[in-house]
């Protein structure tokens, strides 16, 4: 009969269960050379038992620590970059929407005229002065009406937009404290065409003159459109009479 | 940590791969604590941890040496001697014999009787049904035994 060696390291080992131990148990008490083997077994065992860990090498934990920082310097980048990279797209195709734009526009507007004294850098009721006032702060602007659509120039500023551009900003006063904004950005926007939008409590009207944005904001369409047709014609007739 | 640098070494022969399994090892429980079922056997949750690394490590250097078709160095080789003589302080000549067990049964073995783990955990550390673990075992003590015996 053959012996079941494995089995007697399994019983040395004290895994078996109840039925193999039982047999096991059986077999051992006829078989001296199964005996034997269990018993060298075993004192193997505890001289592999009393072995020592070797000694860990110098330095190991500081390259670990190193190692970790670096990997999570390395994940960091990976998730960080494309974020980034997606949050800049984002960012460009943003800008360039007339409706997020006119929104600020209007923001702008409810922002300065909600001020007990409109926060402008140049007073003027003269549009030769509010031009040349932008031109020496380095912006070209296309046509600056005096007055229309019954409202009339006071004074202008820079407003700063969310995406760090800014915006030449011209306030017009017309009858009961009504305003308009003119802005002129010196950008162009995804869409060619006037856009009308209403945003909040105010009327935005986008068109582009040439390479620049102009949006023109007040509290009614009417209004708007009047401001608009006027200025547009004159746009007209600057472009037509070099 | 002393415990999984001590069973790579013995793994792995050589004191700069042995660090290098430790480090990926300790690297991917880092990133896996949040798998780490709590109660259970941190040291044992390790070794698998290690032996995991350990056969990942293996699958991808056997890939590379398909392709240069070189003859395959892997665990089957000893332990050389001067990893033998970092193990074996105090002239241990059983060290040198454990290191001249090949693998699978080195491992095997100093998983059970060195490390002390059950036969359950190693199964689960080796992916392989508790009946091979016996028989890793079971060979691997008995060339132990050979190599001890055999040694003047």
């Amino acid at each position: 009969m053959s012996c079941p060696v494995e089995q007697i390291t399994g019983y040395v080992d004290a895994a078996l269960d109840d039925t193999a131990r039982t047999e096991i148990e059986a077999h051992l008490a006829a078989c001296e050379s199964c005996r034997a083997q269990a018993d060298a077994e075993r004192a193997l065992r505890r001289r592999l038992l009393g072995l020592l860990h070797p000694p860990l090498p110098t330095g190991i934990e500081e390259r670990f620590r190193e190692r970790l920082h670096r990997g999570t310097r390395v994940r960091l980048r990976r998730i960080l970059v494309p974020l980034a990279l997606a949050a800049l797209l984002a960012f460009v195709w943003v800008r360039r929407q007339p409706q997020v734009v006119g929104w600020e526009m209007a923001r702008d507007h409810r922002h300065c005229f909600g001020k007990r004294e409109l926060p402008a850098k140049v007073w003027s009721e003269d549009a030769e002065t509010v031009m040349r006032w932008f031109e020496d702060q380095g912006t070209r602007m296309p046509v600056v009406p005096e007055a229309a659509g019954g409202y009339a120039i006071v004074g202008a500023r820079y407003c700063g937009f969310m995406d760090f551009s800014r915006a030449a900003h011209l306030y017009y006063r017309g009858e009961e404290k009504k305003a308009v904004s003119l802005f002129v950005l010196p950008r162009t926007l995804s869409e060619r065409g006037p856009s009308l939008m209403v945003a909040g409590q105010h009327v935005v009207r986008i068109s582009r003159v040439g390479d620049v944005t102009v949006g023109i904001v007040a509290e009614d369409k009417g209004d708007v459109d009047a401001f608009a047709h006027t200025f547009e014609r004159s746009v007209a007739s600057a472009s037509s009479s070099p | 940590m002393r415990s999984l640098y001590g069973t790579a070494l013995r793994m792995t022969g050589n004191a700069h791969d042995a660090e290098d399994l430790v480090q990926e090892t300790l690297l991917r429980a880092y990133r896996g604590f949040a798998r780490f079922a709590p109660g259970t056997n941190i040291r044992a949750w390790l070794h698998t941890i290690l032996q995991r690394t350990r056969t990942d490590a293996f699958r991808q250097k056997q890939r590379t040496v398909r392709t240069t078709e070189l003859i395959d160095d892997g665990p089957a080789v000893a332990v050389p001697p001067a990893a033998q003589e970092a193990l074996a302080s105090g002239g241990e000549d059983i060290e040198r014999a454990l290191g001249a067990v090949p693998e699978p049964f080195r491992t095997a073995v100093v998983l059970r009787d060195v490390e002390d783990f059950t036969y359950q955990e190693i199964a689960v550390m080796l992916e392989v049904p508790i009946g091979t673990v016996m028989s890793r075992i079971h060979r691997g003590r008995a060339l132990l035994r050979e190599k001890l015996g055999a040694r003047p």
